[in-house]
């Protein structure tokens, strides 16, 4: 037997020796877990979970589990990555044997729609929305808004030459047609079809669009739809992370870059972004289109607080600058100058050479947006929210005219704009809703000094609004409901033509309902119906737009009698598997509206100095529009896919007994894409061979027009990209793209400059996209 | 706080219109004797609310030369705005065209009577010579940056000027 003593050194040494091994490295902890797909929860097989500060990852298994052990307690960046999805990082503090689950967003489909489950309750807007997964946002890096938004069927582009382009969703656009910047609605001079949004879409983490009217939450200009710009979560992650960007396109020798950097401070989690472009002269096939280069620079900047405790704070910033050269050749003086522009070949003024310089005519925008938000957390289930939005728009639109006046612009826009919205969120087990009130005021100045008589008058807008958007979840069955009251005063402050200034108010009351039902018929198929009927006040330009517009090539007058619009629109969507290879997307619609406002040429032919004008008046008609899309994705293998889309409007001037003006003819489009897996050291492969299609426009009034809508056209384009990995694990993306590869010459009925020039011929791009 | 961004009354500015044309005067005054005629195109309010009025005063006589003056005015403003000196300071960038058409056409004769520093036409000074007799329309149309050296331009022929239309007027001729 030892003595007491002995024992008492034996358990002394014992229990130091347990103390030495807590306090040295416990490095044998162990990190699991699962890698899924966002949103079909499918495991993602031989997806890899690489440690950055290890240096080391490993690679899941067949059904997605993966195991990394002797992990020392710490804190560490993953980058989860698997063949055709985006990668990830995550930043996890691992003190103890950790379980995780990864998500990640695959591309087998371009955009994850109807979400039954709760996660539906989270999209503040409605129903039926199409996301653009990051990887289109790669791909269409260097291109604006609106030709991005052009991959979700349904939705074209209403054009002004090459580098002006304005979403038309289910044919609206413009007045019917609402954009979200980061929770404020994006205020321009959107009346202008020759007016694109002032929007850097690298701004923005995530782009969705709501077709249907369901967004009445956010203005009675939502008729067609709302395009919504969001970022995303800022993660918790005390280093600075982001992605930089650089392109090049051969036509028009375009330069792009855009960078996004985040981190998480102790007081606040900050974004950056940045972006510019650099352009000169587009070409088509045969000619260069003179005087169409465009620069853009872009800033924003997001600052919030750490979402904890009873307040979320967020400050956002953006500003965004583009100077766009109008096509020389398409400046013209009069009808008969536009006649003889019908028969040249080659528009005047082109020139043999390339060059960067903007010269006149052009346009110039800057764009200034600031937001706060705050949120107080009054429990779990129910908050208050305020959004206040300023923005400020600077448009000067710059001719060619007399005695040195070049420099003086033609149309000089200040639009000042304040929005306010005041709301109460609350959710219960199957109910959930938001009741606000929102306040919104733009004023609008038309900068003295042009020395030309203003197209559209100088005006206050005072709008004030509630709303009510219920949404109830009843097993698998989930019902929205929206309500929506607006009351409207314009002062305006118009020139007659005896050039006095005479002052008008008006005063609107409209309101704006939508229901909405959407469920699983069966585990494969879901669907959704949307009803809205929306009242919509006219704009200021329909009511008081005087004066010759050249971009139009008459003279356009407005209508003080012009009523409310009122819209009736019902939204059917259906998502269909079949099998485990097989999926279907479509969305069919009829819309109805009364007194839908449009600008009609009148049957005179006016007298002026300059010669005859057709006379533009807005007036309200009769319309209806029913049409549909159709997507199909089709996985012949596993790493060949196949996709074809198909959207078609018929659209009808029910008073006049034809079809309505600029309605997107019927376009197809068919995709075969393969991915290979890991080569070399390339982690994955992807080729795409597109073939595209657009119908001539056949259902017009061709008396409304100056010249009969072009014929039918066909594209083709590829794309091949890579993804390479750095010592770090990070992601490069490499991409190389050619459209229009057989350089075919066409002209489209939606771009107003097809009276004058065709469309852009080949570009090769370059695309590279580094993460870190 | 928020009020202070709310304004609640707007006055804007009458801009001053200094590149706008009213009044469009082609006085013809015979080289010898007789009388001066003179064609006027007058639009003052621009081009929405009344419509232009054009007046004649004189007859043109067949066998006649006329010295042809074309006078350009903004008669909206008070004093009236000369844009004839304008267009003399850019005449590089501008030239009139005169067409005849009708039953006048070949009755009356209208060359350029001046030249702009690249010894190109300009329009505003011309020749008119009258033989016959008829009844039809003169044009006149005035270009800003037109392709001078065209073919055919610099001899009065539209077709390949280009350029855009500033002036477009029609005159009924009657010659006796």
């Amino acid at each position: 037997m030892l003595s007491i003593n002995i024992r008492k050194f034996i358990s002394f040494t014992f229990v130091a020796f347990l103390y030495l091994n807590v306090i040295s490295q416990d490095c044998h902890l162990i990190l699991s877990g699962k890698v899924i797909d966002q949103h079909h929860e499918e495991n993602l097989e031989y997806a890899t979970v690489y440690i950055q500060e290890l240096n080391a990852g490993t690679v899941c298994d067949s059904i997605g589990r993966f195991t990394i052990d002797k992990v020392c307690p710490g804190k560490y960046h993953i980058i989860v990555s698997h063949l055709g999805c985006e990668s990830k990082n995550y930043y996890l503090t691992i003190t103890e044997n950790t379980y995780q689950i990864f998500q990640l967003e695959h591309h087998e489909e371009l955009m994850d729609e109807i979400e039954i489950t709760g996660d539906g309750s989270q999209s503040r807007t409605g129903l039926n929305k199409n996301t653009l997964k990051k990887e289109i946002l790669f791909e269409q890096a260097g291109k604006s808004l609106s030709e991005i938004l052009t991959s979700i069927p349904g939705i074209s582009s209403l054009k002004s030459g090459p580098n002006l382009s304005k979403p038309i969703i289910q044919g609206m656009y413009g007045n019917r047609v609402t954009i979200l910047n980061h929770g404020i609605p994006q205020e321009g001079q959107q009346w202008g079809n020759d007016h694109a949004p002032e929007i850097d879409p690298n701004t923005a983490d995530k782009i969705s669009v709501y077709k249907g009217a369901s967004a009445i939450r956010f203005g009675l200009q939502t008729i067609g739809g709302i395009v919504v710009l969001e970022p995303e979560e800022i993660q918790e992650d005390p280093h600075w992370h982001g992605s930089y960007q650089s392109t090049f396109q051969t036509n028009g020798l375009n330069f792009s870059g855009a960078a996004t950097i985040r981190k998480s401070f102790d007081l606040a989690k900050i974004r950056l972004t940045g972006g510019f472009v650099k352009s000169g002269d587009k070409k088509t096939p045969d000619y260069f289109l003179t005087n169409t280069g465009n620069s853009d620079a872009s800033f924003s900047i997001i600052v919030s607080n750490h979402a904890s405790g009873k307040w979320k704070r967020l400050f956002y910033y953006s500003y965004y600058y583009n100077k766009n050269g109008i096509l020389r050749g398409s400046h013209i003086g009069n009808v008969t100058d536009l006649e003889e522009a019908f028969n040249r070949s080659i528009p005047f003024y082109t020139e043999d050479n390339f060059s960067y310089k903007i010269d006149v005519p052009r346009q110039e925008v800057n764009h200034h947006l600031a937001k706060y938000n705050t949120k107080y957390f009054i429990n779990e289930s129910s908050n208050f929210n305020l959004d206040v939005g300023i923005q400020v728009n600077q448009r000067s639109e710059f001719d060619i005219r007399r005695g040195n006046r070049n420099d003086k612009p033609a149309l000089d826009l200040n639009l000042f704009s304040q929005y306010y919205d005041l709301y109460y969120f609350k959710q219960s087990d199957h109910v959930e809703y938001t009741a606000g009130i929102q306040y919104r005021n733009a004023n609008n100045t038309n900068i003295p000094g042009t020395g030309i008589l203003p197209l559209i008058p100088d005006y206050i807008n005072n709008t004030g609004a509630g709303y009510l958007i219920s949404k109830y979840k009843l097993k698998k069955i989930q019902i929205e409901n929206g309500f929506r009251v607006e009351f409207r005063n314009y002062f305006v402050a118009r020139i007659s033509n005896n050039r006095e200034v005479i002052k008008e108010h008006l005063n609107y009351l409209n309101w704006a309902t939508n229901f909405g039902l959407k469920t699983s018929i069966s585990k494969d198929i879901k669907t959704l119906v949307d009803i809205s009927y929306t009242n919509r006040p006219p704009e200021v330009n329909e009511l008081f737009s005087n004066g010759l517009h050249q971009g139009v090539s008459g003279i356009e007058e407005g209508n003080s009698n012009l009523n409310a619009e009122r819209s009736f629109k019902i939204v059917n969507e259906w998502e269909i598997k079949i099998g485990h290879s097989t999926n279907i997307n479509a969305s069919l619609f009829y819309n109805r509206i009364s007194n839908y406002i449009y600008l009609q040429p009148q049957k005179e032919l006016r007298l002026t100095i300059r010669g005859a004008f057709p006379v533009f008046k807005y007036i309200g008609t009769e319309a209806s529009l029913t049409g549909g899309d159709i997507k199909l994705i089709h996985n012949i293998t596993d790493h060949l896919q196949a996709t074809s889309g198909l959207s078609y409007i018929y659209a009808r001037n029910i008073n006049q007994n034809s079809g309505l003006i600029r309605i997107p003819p019927l376009n197809l489009q068919l995709n075969l894409s393969y991915t290979f897996g890991r080569f070399w050291k390339i982690h994955e492969i992807k080729t795409v061979v597109g073939f595209s299609y657009d119908a001539g426009q056949t259902n017009v009034d061709l008396s409304e027009d100056f010249l009969n809508p072009p014929g039918e056209y066909y594209l083709i384009n590829i794309s091949t990209k890579f993804r390479l990995k750095t010592k770090n694990g990070n992601d490069i993306d490499i991409q190389f793209r050619a459209e229009n590869l057989l350089n075919n010459t066409y002209r489209q009925y939606l771009n107003r400059l097809r009276y004058f020039a065709d469309e852009t011929g080949s570009n090769f791009s370059l695309n590279i996209k580094s993460y870190f | 706080m928020l009020t202070l961004f709310i304004s609640c009354e707007k006055d804007p500015e009458v801009p001053n219109e200094e590149e706008l044309i009213t009044t469009v005067t082609y006085t013809l005054t015979p080289v010898t004797t007789g009388e001066i005629v003179t064609l006027t195109f007058k639009d003052i309010d621009g081009d929405g609310g009344n419509a232009p009025i054009i007046t004649y005063t004189g007859e043109l006589k067949t066998g006649t030369t006329y010295n042809g003056a074309l006078s350009l005015l903004n008669e909206a403003e008070n004093p009236a705005e000369n844009i004839t000196e304008e267009i003399e300071e850019e005449d590089e960038d501008h030239q009139l065209f005169f067409a005849v058409s009708g039953g006048a056409e070949s009755k009356m004769i209208i060359t350029y009577d001046d030249k702009d520093a690249n010894n190109q036409p300009v329009g505003l000074k011309t020749k008119v010579s009258t033989t016959g007799t008829g009844t039809g329309k003169l044009k006149i149309t005035l270009r800003h940056l037109p392709n001078k050296s065209a073919n055919g331009v610099s001899a009065g022929n539209i077709i390949n000027a280009g350029g855009e239309t500033d002036i477009e007027v029609s005159f009924d001729v009657v010659i006796k």
